[in-house]
């Protein structure tokens, strides 16, 4: 048994070598990016000394950032979702203080400096209107029988305060035409006027005014009750000063904000953008409507994206000159987060919109430029259809000339130290070039702020971004309710006479139909690129094969089921194959399978039902799980400990579909098909009883892996699943779902503990499939395990191990600190984690999204095919010298030798 | 028969019925919140080493944060069993469930996921002691000379390479050469096998060893006549 255990300990040791970091390896080829996200409250610290902002955002992070810089100092991240989202930030000397929750009010002090928590105290409330601070008192503004009620605490201790105010409840007409500004409330009631009371004392007298608004909103951060009331698209600027209402009229549509300039005086900031890359300030005396004029400027970046900017909190001083200064925290539509010095310029700015990324995909970058006249000399016809490259002796060898002209030049160029240009005809930067290994890619993302992002995948440079707004938005994922974007590479970098293509399905702004956006992913520019279709698009399929252009065409499908081509009326190269498409309702619980006919033409494409399944209602579609579609499976089968082979059973079109089902005994029910695309036949399933969220599902090869709650044990398990064909192989050349034999394939499977709690599982992927694979599993720890999917293989054995290789099984994974390959840099909040290939095929390229960004590359069998980095290329240089010296010398000595032997 | 186990299926009914507006009644009471405590202890106790360490509980349900005294609360959160965990990038801690009855009365105890009925307790209010930090590295291999001598294909390279060269240096010292030769004479009275084998056959031994001494002589002398 000792010796069985010891071997078991040996073996995984071994294994673990596998993968893992050397320490000199940390940050050599990985980055990580922190974000805040997008920002809600904010405040600049007064102290001058400190330089310090404080932030708490939509994230449910109160972070503080430099002021010069814009780095975070430190960050705390509070709960997941409603129990965790920041009411209200409370900034005192030596601390700040959030208010979060809904249900649960949590109050907690953190240290300015450093970040650490002072205090804490909570309290239980409901049908909570308002929070705000006054006076060291905390006031929670709440709706109960028909009155609205006031309760106080104290601020730091959670002490209720004695008295409960009480006010009538028709003082209150909806929170859309109410708002709180500074312990005021407004409202607006059907009497077209305007109401406003002070809410920190019992008393029942209210301001009012005759004013017939639509929408009131108060200005955040004033430091008197300040509003701005929306009457047909005119605004106006009402405040309460010495207990009267005032109203001043705001000419340009912009944001304000108030800030207490002198005892009696304030100052008005406002700011607007016209144009995308332009941002207009005006700063004026509140009071008397006076322009200062160090605070009124335009100012125009190119390099700038700016939507509804926005002041969330600013600060004034007088400068020698004797003119105001200030600083401003703008935050914009598009999520970004700026530092605005007036007089003056954008001092820094962070895209928080990255920590809301949809939908990611990693794209080739073009050859250079001398690559691609090497590539037009040899006309190599098969990678690079789109070529009219003349056969002639003469101009072939023109061209040659040409090209080797090209790399005299660059050559000249690299070695006098010129830095070239940026391509005339890419428009990129000389840098942006293929590597040979294929290792340097642009990571393209869709941010739910309506932006994307060109990343360059080496150092996490934002190469380029485009606002999205104007164009469309998104629609909803039924699933999860998350906005999503779904984004096809039409086409890809290897086709020298075209730039590539990316196109993102969007909602159009104004009704439920698609547009189509289609953009450079290596520039991000986009020439006509935006299409108004009529209809809603629910599915869309690329084709198998290329048009003339080589574009590959999208199917899409509309609500009525009838597909369209994208690009529409462009031949295509060659008749494809017919198509099977299958269309998941996650609302109804409607499955179907069509079959398309699609002409070389691209026109009048059919469409015909092939199945039909139905899952009722309880039940749930929570996840559909398909095959990555750049993934090949190497090796058919695998070797048993007698010799044969047990064939894998690798259907290209089964797909995994996940349910779940509420069960009056066993809680929730989650129900794994897999469902065969083409013909509809359910292949096989299984039940997982008192299973709940988080739930994963992992497709690859011929294997599952679903990681889910158990309620009952109160543990993560992961479900492993793997099929076979048996000991012949079905199908020698290609799969056939619908002729061959109906036998269903043989399902070994396994469950496995999890010890601890899963946020984003991923497989790695490699191009040709010999890697074996790692499953990566970003856990709520903040680490990304890497584990050979040997751990998860349901087919370790019980018992003795019979097979080569095979570990025997353990109901636990192991999680060694090794496997960790973000190290120390923890990655909270996983999004998602997205996984590509290389050209090199053990190298595999990670990202992980989420709060932070993570990029890395992991080599699952080790770097078999490139010299490790540590190899010794000294040592190398070393010894073949002394070899070739010594051989020379022996051989001298050698024929001295001879000589002198031949004189004997 | 029959109306007995109707009898049991009646029994059945009525206590599946009963239970469950208690089931329900308990769904309500269920709205008690409780606070879990506890203390951790820090390898330093920098400050910032207190603001990047989390307390998480069933993988950030609810999170809690240190105090200066390497304290925390989370607060408010319904009875039933957690695993608390407490996350921090350099050391690793074990984890520790939390079960609250809904009684509100606590229990803490080891984390085993295999057979999780079975109990060791520990204290409440929860105490992280043990840590140890992460090691997320792999120490890179050195070239050492030892290493490299002592590898089994250098020694089996270098011990003939030793007996080719050093062995015949030994040959020239004249002492070693004259003990080499009385080796090699040694190895001439061996008896040979033949005789030996027929001298067993024929049952005479003591003569035999006669004859042995006879026939070495013999040998010898034979030897110095060829050597000469």
């Amino acid at each position: 048994m000792v010796s069985k255990l010891i071997f078991v300990v040996l073996l995984s040791s071994f294994l673990f070598t596998v993968n893992g970091l050397y320490e000199d390896q940390a940050g050599k080829f990985d980055w990580k990016q922190n974000y805040v996200g997008e920002v809600k409250f904010s405040s600049i610290d007064v102290d001058v000394t400190t330089k310090r902002l404080y932030v708490a955002t939509e994230k449910n992070v109160v972070a503080s950032l430099a002021i010069d810089t814009g780095d975070i100092i430190w960050r705390q991240i509070l709960e997941k979702g409603p129990e965790g989202s920041v009411e209200l930030i409370h900034p005192t000397k030596s601390r700040i203080i959030t208010v979060s929750g809904v249900d649960v009010i949590k109050v907690r002090g953190w240290d300015v400096k450093d970040g650490y928590l002072h205090f804490e105290w909570s309290t239980e409330t409901s049908n909570v209107l308002y929070l705000f601070v006054f006076n060291g008192l905390l006031h929670n503004v709440y709706s109960s029988n028909n009155l609205i009620a006031v309760d106080t605490y104290h601020l730091e201790t959670g002490v209720k305060g004695k008295a409960t105010y009480t006010f009538p409840s028709h003082w209150f007409s909806g929170s859309d035409r109410c708002a709180l500004s500074s312990g005021s409330l407004a409202c607006l009631d059907v009497a077209g006027k305007l109401n406003i009371g002070l809410l920190i004392k019992s008393n029942t007298d209210r301001l009012s005014l005759d004013m017939i608004g639509d929408k009131i909103k108060a200005i955040p951060g004033s430091p008197i009750p300040a509003f701005i009331v929306t009457i047909k698209n005119v605004e106006k600027l009402i405040y309460v000063k010495e207990n009267k209402i005032l109203v001043r009229s705001l000419t340009t549509r912009s944001s304000s904000f108030i800030y207490t300039y002198m005892a009696d005086r304030h100052i008005l900031l406002q700011i607007s953008s016209p144009m995308q890359d332009t941002i207009v300030t005006e700063g004026s005396i509140l009071e008397d409507s006076t322009v200062i004029e160090s605070l009124s400027l335009k100012e125009s970046k190119s390099s700038l994206k700016i939507s509804n900017p926005r002041i969330s909190s600013a600060f004034c001083g007088r400068s020698k000159a004797n003119t105001v200064n200030c600083v401003a925290l703008v935050t914009t539509q598009d999520q970004s987060l700026m530092l605005l010095k007036m007089p003056g310029t954008i001092k820094w700015h962070r895209e928080e919109s990255l920590t809301n990324i949809i939908n990611v995909e990693f794209v080739d970058l073009p050859v250079s430029d001398i690559e691609a006249a090497i590539e037009k000399e040899f006309g190599n016809k098969e990678s690079f259809l789109d070529h009219s490259v003349s056969t002639g002796a003469f101009s072939m060898f023109v061209r040659r000339l040409l090209s080797q002209l090209q790399q005299l030049r660059t050559l000249f160029a690299t070695v006098l130290g010129i830095i070239e240009s940026p391509s005339e005809t890419t428009g990129t930067k000389s840098n942006l070039v293929r590597d040979q290994f294929g290792l340097h890619k642009i990571i393209v993302t869709v941010t739910s702020a309506g932006k994307i992002f060109g990343i360059d995948n080496l150092n996490g440079e934002i190469l380029w971004s485009v606002l999205l707004c104007g164009v469309g938005t998104f629609y909803e994922n039924k699933v999860n309710g998350l906005p999503s974007a779904p984004m096809y590479l039409q086409r890809n970098s290897k086709h020298l006479s075209y730039s590539p293509m990316c196109t993102l399905l969007l909602k159009s702004e104004d009704s439920e139909n698609t547009v189509l956006f289609t953009f450079n992913p290596i520039n991000g520019e986009s020439k006509n690129g935006v299409t108004q279709v009529p209809y809603r698009v629910i599915q869309a399929v690329p084709l198998p094969v290329l048009n003339i252009e080589s574009v590959r065409s999208l199917i899409l499908f509309d609500s009525s089921n009838s597909p369209h081509l994208y690009p529409a009326d462009t031949p295509l190269s060659s008749k494809p194959p017919p198509l099977y498409i299958y269309i998941a309702n996650p609302t109804n619980g409607l499955l179907q399978g069509f079959t398309v006919n699609v002409p070389i033409s691209g026109k009048e494409l059919s469409t015909k039902e092939v199945w039909k399944t139905q899952f009722n209602k309880p039940t749930q579609i929570i996840a559909i799980g398909s095959r990555d579609a750049m993934e090949h499976v190497h090796s058919q089968g695998r070797v048993l400990s007698d010799r044969s082979v047990l064939y894998k059973y690798i259907n290209p079109n089964m797909v995994a579909i996940l349910t779940l089902a509420p069960d009056t005994t066993h809680k929730s029910v989650l129900t794994l098909h897999l469902l065969d695309a083409v013909s509809g036949i359910i292949i096989y399933s299984v039940v997982h009883k008192r299973a709940s969220h988080p739930i994963h599902l992992v497709h690859s090869e011929n294997w599952l892996l679903c990681s889910y709650y158990n309620d009952k044990t109160r543990r993560t398990e992961i479900a492993s699943y793997e099929l076979y064909d048996g000991n012949q192989l079905s199908n020698s050349s290609d799969f056939s779902s619908v002729g061959g034999s109906l036998i269903p394939p043989i399902v070994e499977k396994q469950a496995y503990i999890l010890p601890g709690f899963l946020q984003a599982m991923k497989p790695t992927i490699t191009e040709k499939g010999i890697t074996s694979k790692h499953i990566l599993m970003a856990t709520t720890t903040g680490h990304l395990l890497e584990v050979p999917w040997a751990f998860l293989d349901p087919r370790r054995p019980l018992g003795e191990p019979k097979e080569e290789g095979a570990i025997p099984y353990i109901p636990e994974l192991p999680m060694p600190s090794e496997s960790m390959i973000n190290y120390n840099k923890s990655l909270m909040r996983v999004d998602g984690i997205y996984t590509t290939p290389s050209s090199l095929e053990s190298t595999c390229l990670v990202f992980v999204y989420g709060l932070d960004l993570f990029y890395t590359r992991v080599a699952p069998s080790k770097t078999f095919d490139v010299l490790k980095e540590d190899f010794d290329y000294l040592v190398i240089i070393i010894v073949t010298t002394i070899l070739l010296i010594s051989a020379y010398v022996t051989k001298n000595l050698a024929s001295q030798k001879a000589l002198k032997q031949a004189w004997k | 028969m029959i109306c007995d186990s109707y009898k049991v299926c009646i029994v059945l009914l009525s206590i599946v019925l009963v239970s469950l507006p208690n089931a329900n009644g308990q769904s309500e009471s269920n709205r008690e919140l409780y606070d879990i405590e506890g203390t951790v202890m820090l390898p330093n106790l920098t400050t910032s080493w207190l603001a990047e360490t989390v307390i998480q509980l069933k993988g950030g349900e609810a999170v809690g944060f240190l105090r200066k005294n390497g304290s925390f609360l989370i607060s408010k959160v319904p009875s039933g069993s957690y695993i608390v965990e407490v996350v921090n990038p350099n050391y690793v801690y074990e984890p520790i469930r939390v079960e609250i009855n809904s009684k509100g009365k606590y229990r803490a105890r080891k984390v085993n996921y295999i057979q999780s009925s079975h109990v060791h307790q520990m204290p409440y209010p929860l105490e992280f002691v043990n840590y140890m930090p992460a090691k997320y590295f792999y120490t890179r291999e050195q070239w050492k000379v030892t290493d490299f001598l002592f590898n089994s294909m250098v020694l089996t390279m270098v011990l003939p390479l030793l007996a080719i060269l050093v062995l015949p240096k030994l040959m020239n010292d004249p002492e070693t050469k004259k003990e080499m030769e009385q080796l090699t004479n040694l190895k001439h009275d061996m008896p040979e096998m033949s005789e030996m084998i027929t001298s067993f056959f024929t049952g005479n031994t003591p003569t035999a060893e006669k004859q042995k001494e006879k026939t070495k002589a013999i040998k010898s002398s034979k030897k110095s006549n060829k050597n000469n």
